[in-house]
């Protein structure tokens, strides 16, 4: 199988899972540490925890996802962690008790409970210290898809994730006969902490399809060459990469679906004529993915946990990290991928629904895009249209006008520095953009402007104050920020209690940030102010705007950051509802 | 597309809608040409003669639309009054550019700082790193006498305050000929520049102290450049600058031509260097790397010197100019 594309990978690093077996065979052959030997192997099979009292524990396990055994942080001793399922109304209790030798936490994403069950340590609570147990009980006030991880350090990466399901209390609003829960991940080998230092030494690392010279000659061949050294211009003016996708990739990165590699493949049966509700989740550290079930179309029925007014016909669509997206299909009968390739097309995690027990084939992946300069946030009213950069880009399709677009310049301050490499000067609301790769590929993308509440908004008021945030970061030395700002320089944000307020965010980078605010909906201003969507995860595109309203209707100290996992610890605020 | 336009077709058809009232935030309704008129009209539109507004354009299908129920909004009408500018999608147009509701902009942050209500690690983004870089390691085939010579660095630090080490040298049949280091403190002063300083020691071919200010980054184009200012004992003053490309051939293939050149304050016969232009070297390296942390090379190097520094050397009876073929390693961790 070839998992990836065109970029110089060591294809034998992908000899997956021989089985766990083979971790007795080399350990009897001493060629791995103690400490691996000290952890036990991870379960294979994912459970599904059910009811309203839960006890799960934190451990090390071992596990092999790539022929090397290697050590994990898991709940329960499984990766992905139990699926837990409650009933919305029901008082909750999860007692989780840290095995391992450092301080853990979990946090419950996208579940509106109070600050001292939200499970950030420092804000609601000192984390679980070693040997420790913490007794978390809130009520289950939503239903819907949501997930959990930890919160500390960088264990999310090393497996410490699971899903939540929570059953309406009435009767759902949405039909099926089947339901799944597709938890996607990214999983490396490599210390997460390695991770971190070489991006830090070394930004483009993990790329690894960077601009060559057969590129520049090809567009030489293709526009002459003055255009082509125009095209590139911009970018290597900015010292940027229209290659820059994303800072992790399939180099070190293997896609999980449910916990299982492509090759294994994760698989859902069905009968034909079902219903099948499919709960996607993106529970990974640092991959954006696009999905896709290729030959059906999919019903988007909820966003984030929370219904919408259903999308039909849909091909295809993109899940930031944190996010997730509930999905009906109603398959033919046979065999058919679930298809979900990173952003970048470095790799894919891969599963099948099938109702005659083969597993599916695996579709080719799509050709790796190229960042534009609407990416970039450029100001397009100056711009040459006959870039072929922009070439791929359906103007008409962004909701704007060209002519008249005026550079969004920063209403606040934003601390210009070592911390700031590009301001996104002509940043635009893109709610109809799906986004770099997915932009005219002949299907129908999900795109944000697709988003209505299945109910009506809540908080009829409109905002009494906008808050400006703009993501900010310097690429090449791998600092992330908000404003240019980093967390530990930042000052907390603050909200008065009960007050409905709107959230102006601006990329000023090149990169997906997929927002997250603890404790309160993000209602997305998607378009229909009387059915705003409530999301909890928010993704702002390169280079553009993106509004969402917030009643500040929880007290106390919130966690508000970037889920990109090695851009949170730059790009992370406090919000203090007070 | 087409599903869209249909849909919004139906929706007019259905409720007698008028332009006026027509919510242009619907990112589909934000596409029609109807939207983007009233987007095109001037900031102070409160006296507007709207019989001037642009009809629909026909590339939108609205052979299907009944213009019958659309009324045109009332002569003279503000075009703010009826417009939610709040909206995202309307804050774009410029007729709300004037009219937004204005509701206070700011950052959010509170004017003090509040303590964290537990014990924490505060986010640690920033963690004390150490890389080592040995930028040349390389033999030259040079007349029999093949030295090796070496251009390295390391630093520790955080993202913004490093402090860095430099050394290059050569060595020659077992005797190192010449050999430079450098101690410098290195700060981040820009997104792509980091400003340096420090003390250099040259143990040979003669003992030098210098004192040194320099600036290195990436230069816009993607030029790796260091140049260093150098003020030595006795009035003696050097500048080297040095630049680096890397031509990506493939992902694994670098072609790196580099440039360097020095520059003197004053003659200095014990190393031979003489004032102004002293010398040039020319680069060209072909390396692979097998990972991105160990790549080795081939390449070609030209030297000239220039000036004093040319007469000291054709006084030594060297050679002025050369060109060396050199094989060599590139690596870091």
């Amino acid at each position: 199988m070839n998992n990836k594309i065109d970029n110089g990978f060591d294809a034998k690093r992908r000899r997956f899972v021989q089985g766990l077996t083979t971790g007795g065979m080399l350990a009897s052959l001493g060629l791995i540490s103690p400490s691996v030997l000290a952890a036990k192997p991870a379960m294979k099979e994912v459970k599904i925890l059910d009811g309203s009292v839960f006890d799960l524990s934190i451990d090390e396990v071992m596990v092999n996802f790539t022929g090397q055994l290697k050590v994990a942080t898991a709940i329960n001793g499984s990766i992905p962690a139990p699926t837990l399922r409650m009933r919305e109304g029901d008082d909750i209790t999860i007692r989780v008790t840290n095995k391992m030798p450092v301080t853990s936490s979990i946090h419950w994403h996208g579940l509106i409970l109070p600050t001292n069950m939200d499970g950030v340590p420092g804000l609601s609570y000192a984390g679980i210290k070693p040997g420790e147990t913490y007794v978390y009980k809130f009520k289950a006030v939503q239903n819907g898809t949501f997930w959990y991880h930890s919160h500390s350090g960088f264990q999310e990466q090393t497996g410490m994730y699971g899903s939540i399901v929570i059953e309406p209390r009435n009767d759902d609003v949405v039909q099926f006969d089947r339901d799944y829960v597709v938890l996607l991940s990214d999983w490396t080998d490599e210390n997460p902490d390695t991770v971190y230092a070489k991006l830090k030494k070394m930004s483009h690392y993990y790329n690894t399809r960077e601009r060559t010279l057969s590129d520049f000659t090809k567009e030489v061949r293709e526009m002459g060459f003055t255009k082509a050294k125009k095209s590139r211009d911009m970018w290597n003016q900015m010292r940027m990469s229209d290659r820059d996708l994303s800072d992790v990739t399939g180099m070190t990165y293997t896609f999980l679906a449910n916990g299982k590699t492509p090759n294994e493949g994760w698989t859902g049966t069905f009968k034909p004529g079902e219903r099948v509700r499919l709960r996607f989740i993106n529970g990974s550290a640092m991959t954006f993915f696009d999905v896709r079930i290729p030959g059906v179309k999919m019903e988007v029925v909820a966003s984030d946990g929370q219904y919408i007014k259903p999308v039909n016909g849909i091909d295809e669509f993109r899940i930031g990290v944190a996010e997730t997206y509930d999905v009906i299909v109603q398959p033919a009968h046979g065999s058919h991928a679930i298809f979900a390739q990173t952003i970048d097309r470095s790799g894919y995690a891969f599963g099948s629904l099938t109702s005659n027990g083969k597993k599916a084939k695996v579709p080719a992946m799509d050709k790796a895009p190229l960042l534009t300069h609407a990416d970039m946030g450029m100001d397009m009213g100056g711009m040459d249209m006959s870039d072929p950069a922009m070439a791929g880009m359906d103007h008409s399709a962004m909701g704007h006008d060209m002519g008249r677009m005026e550079a969004a310049k920063p209403r606040v301050k934003v601390a210009r520095g070592v911390q700031v490499d590009m301001m996104a000067s002509g940043a635009q609301v893109r709610l109809d953009d799906p986004g770099v790769g997915l932009r005219n590929n002949g299907r129908r993308v999900l795109t944000y402007a697709d988003l209505r509440n299945y109910y009506p908004t809540k908080d009829a008021r409109p905002p009494n104050r906008e808050i400006e945030l703009h993501m900010t970061g310097n690429m090449s030395r791998y600092m992330w920020s908000i404003n240019g700002v980093k967390a530990n320089d930042s000052k907390p944000i603050g909200l008065k209690f009960g007050e409905r307020v709107r959230f102006t965010l601006v990329n000023d980078t090149m990169m997906n940030h997929p927002v997250h605010l603890h404790g309160m909906w993000s209602e997305l201003e998607s378009g229909d102010d009387n059915y705003l969507p409530r999301k909890h995860t928010i993704v702002n595109q390169p280079g553009a705007k993106i509004s969402y309203l917030v009643t500040a209707d929880a007290k106390g100290q919130w966690a508000y950051h970037c889920h990109m996992l090695y851009h949170m610890k730059g790009m992370f605020r406090r919000v203090i509802v007070a | 597309m087409k599903t869209k336009i249909t849909t919004l077709t139906f929706g007019l058809l259905l409720s007698p809608m008028t332009l006026a009232a027509m919510d242009c935030s619907d990112p589909m309704h934000a596409q029609m040409d109807a939207c983007k008129a009233q987007a095109a009209m001037p900031k102070n539109s409160g006296e507007m003669d709207h019989s001037k507004m642009p009809m629909p354009a026909p590339q939108m299908d609205h052979a299907k639309m009944d213009h019958s129920k659309m009324a045109m909004p009332a002569a003279k009408s503000s075009m703010s009054s009826g417009m939610d500018c709040s909206d995202p999608m309307h804050a774009q147009m410029s007729a709300c550019k004037s009219a937004k509701p204005a509701i206070p902009v700011s950052d959010g942050s509170m004017d003090k700082d509040v303590p964290f209500p537990y014990e924490v690690h505060k986010m640690e983004d920033d963690p004390v790193l150490t890389k080592f870089i040995l930028e040349q390691l390389e033999v030259h085939d040079a007349d029999g006498k093949n030295p090796l010579t070496w251009e390295a660095e390391a630093w520790i630090g955080k993202d913004l305050n490093k402090l860095w080490f430099k050394t290059e040298g050569e060595r020659v049949d077992g005797e190192t000929e010449e050999l430079e280091v450098q101690a410098l403190y290195s700060r981040a002063i820009h997104p792509y520049w980091d400003f340096q300083v420090g003390i250099r020691k040259d143990l040979q071919p003669e003992s030098r102290e210098w004192g040194v200010l320099g600036f290195k980054g990436l230069a816009p184009y993607y030029f790796e450049t260091d140049v260093a200012l150098f003020v030595g004992e006795s009035g003696r003053s050097a500048l080297r600058v040095q630049s680096e490309y890397e031509l990506m051939l493939t992902q694994k293939t670098v072609l790196a031509p580099e440039i360097e050149l020095n520059f003197h304050g004053k003659n200095d016969a014990a190393t031979g260097v003489g004032s102004g232009l002293s010398d040039v070297s020319l680069g060209l390296r072909l390396r692979h790397e097998f990972k991105r942390e160990f790549a080795p090379y081939i390449g070609v190097e030209w030297t000239k010197k220039f000036g004093n520094t040319a007469d000291f050397a054709r006084d030594e009876g060297n050679d002025v100019s050369d060109t060396q073929l050199v094989l060599g390693i590139k690596a870091w961790f």
